[in-house]
């Protein structure tokens, strides 16, 4: 019991980083292709 | 009577295959970098459109280099590296636990892996001017900071030690992690399953399975890891040089020790520019044995140790 609990908050806290990493790539992703239209 | 069976030999074959390979890397790598390690010994640098040398002179190109800003440099290249390292394998063997252990039923694994490998797909000198325009005064990261009432005044960025020698860490850390995470993921799904599940009959948590089980036995590939980034970051180049314009600003704080054989390079100096490359060589192939020492350890599953220290006790 007690284990399925840690491992539900291991997966949120796994799936919050993981959004926040992601959303970082994608960010920096989207300016380099923004700037690269915007100059073209 | 015996007949002499004729013998085909194919070996040849596989030497005439191998042969391009290897006359291309004896022409363009062995005989340059055979050079390299000649020209260190000679004083041979160009002075107006006048060319100086070459001149036999010794050691006294690395006696003269020791005395230069190169120890300040290998220590500059030293703090970029550990701020883009430490967090980049931290976040990658986390990141790779979470993507191979099931309990955690994470959706989305496979757009997950893809994002954090984008990153690494933007050639570096395109990922420095994109922090360079973003971080600069007047750039949107300063933009949204003073809209959202964050600070009075733009930020200087990279204007700050602290400030450039982050962007710096943080773009090595956002182009490398994902590359570190895949390989870790492919190092943790070759451990058998059956090690995994015995340690969970035997109450094993999360925390003791991975110091105990996952980290010891992913040592060969954390070994890969370490030396081919010692060796990347050593030879770090492209991302402080175009953030600083080359200059590694402020004070010189972010000029590593590749940026200073470009200057050398620049001046035609191939003597110094030829020491420098052996001191990096040398310091990369000790460093590397090291690494190497430390994490591949012969005696793995520690049956050796407890052989000799059953052997001392019957002694005693």
């Amino acid at each position: 019991m007690k284990s399925k609990g840690s491992n539900y908050f291991r997966s949120i806290f796994a799936h919050v980083m993981l959004v926040i990493l992601s959303f970082m790539c994608l960010f920096f992703f989207y300016s380099l292709f923004k700037m690269a239209v915007v100059n073209a | 009577m015996k007949t002499k069976r004729k013998k085909i030999d194919y070996s040849k074959w596989g030497y005439i295959f191998i042969l391009p390979f290897f006359l291309c890397f004896f022409i363009f790598s062995f005989v340059p970098l055979i050079d390299t390690i000649r020209y260190s010994f000679f004083e041979y640098y160009r002075s107006g459109i006048k060319e100086i040398g070459p001149n036999f002179i010794g050691m006294a190109n690395y006696g003269s280099l020791l005395k230069s800003d190169m120890i300040k440099y290998a220590s500059n290249t030293l703090i970029l590296w550990i701020i883009g390292f430490i967090p980049q394998i931290v976040i990658a063997l986390m990141l790779a636990e979470w993507f191979v252990d099931a309990r955690l039923k994470i959706h989305g694994t496979q757009f997950f892996k893809v994002v954090i490998y984008l990153p690494n797909l933007i050639m570096a000198s395109a990922f420095a001017m994109l922090f360079f325009t973003m971080f600069s005064t007047n750039g949107p990261i300063n933009s949204i900071l003073l809209a959202m009432g964050l600070t009075q005044q733009p930020i200087d960025f990279l204007g700050s030690v602290v400030g450039t020698r982050s962007l710096v860490g943080l773009m090595n850390f956002l182009m490398w992690f994902g590359n570190t995470t895949i390989m870790l993921m492919a190092a943790i799904m070759g451990i058998s399953p059956d090690i995994f599940e015995a340690s969970e009959l035997d109450g094993c948590n999360s925390m003791q399975r991975f110091f105990s089980i996952t980290l010891p036995l992913i040592r060969p590939i954390l070994a890969y890891t370490l030396i081919t980034s010692i060796i990347g970051g050593l030879q770090m180049f492209d991302v402080p040089q175009i953030l600083t314009n080359g200059q590694g600003t402020p004070d010189r704080t972010s000029m590593t020790l590749i940026m200073f054989l470009n200057s050398h390079l620049k001046s035609k100096n191939y003597g110094m520019a030829g020491a420098l490359s052996v001191y990096l060589f040398i310091v990369s192939g000790i460093l590397c044995f090291f690494v190497y020492r430390m994490t591949n350890n012969e005696d793995s599953d520690g049956s050796k140790a407890a052989a000799k220290k059953a052997r001392k006790g019957k002694r005693g």
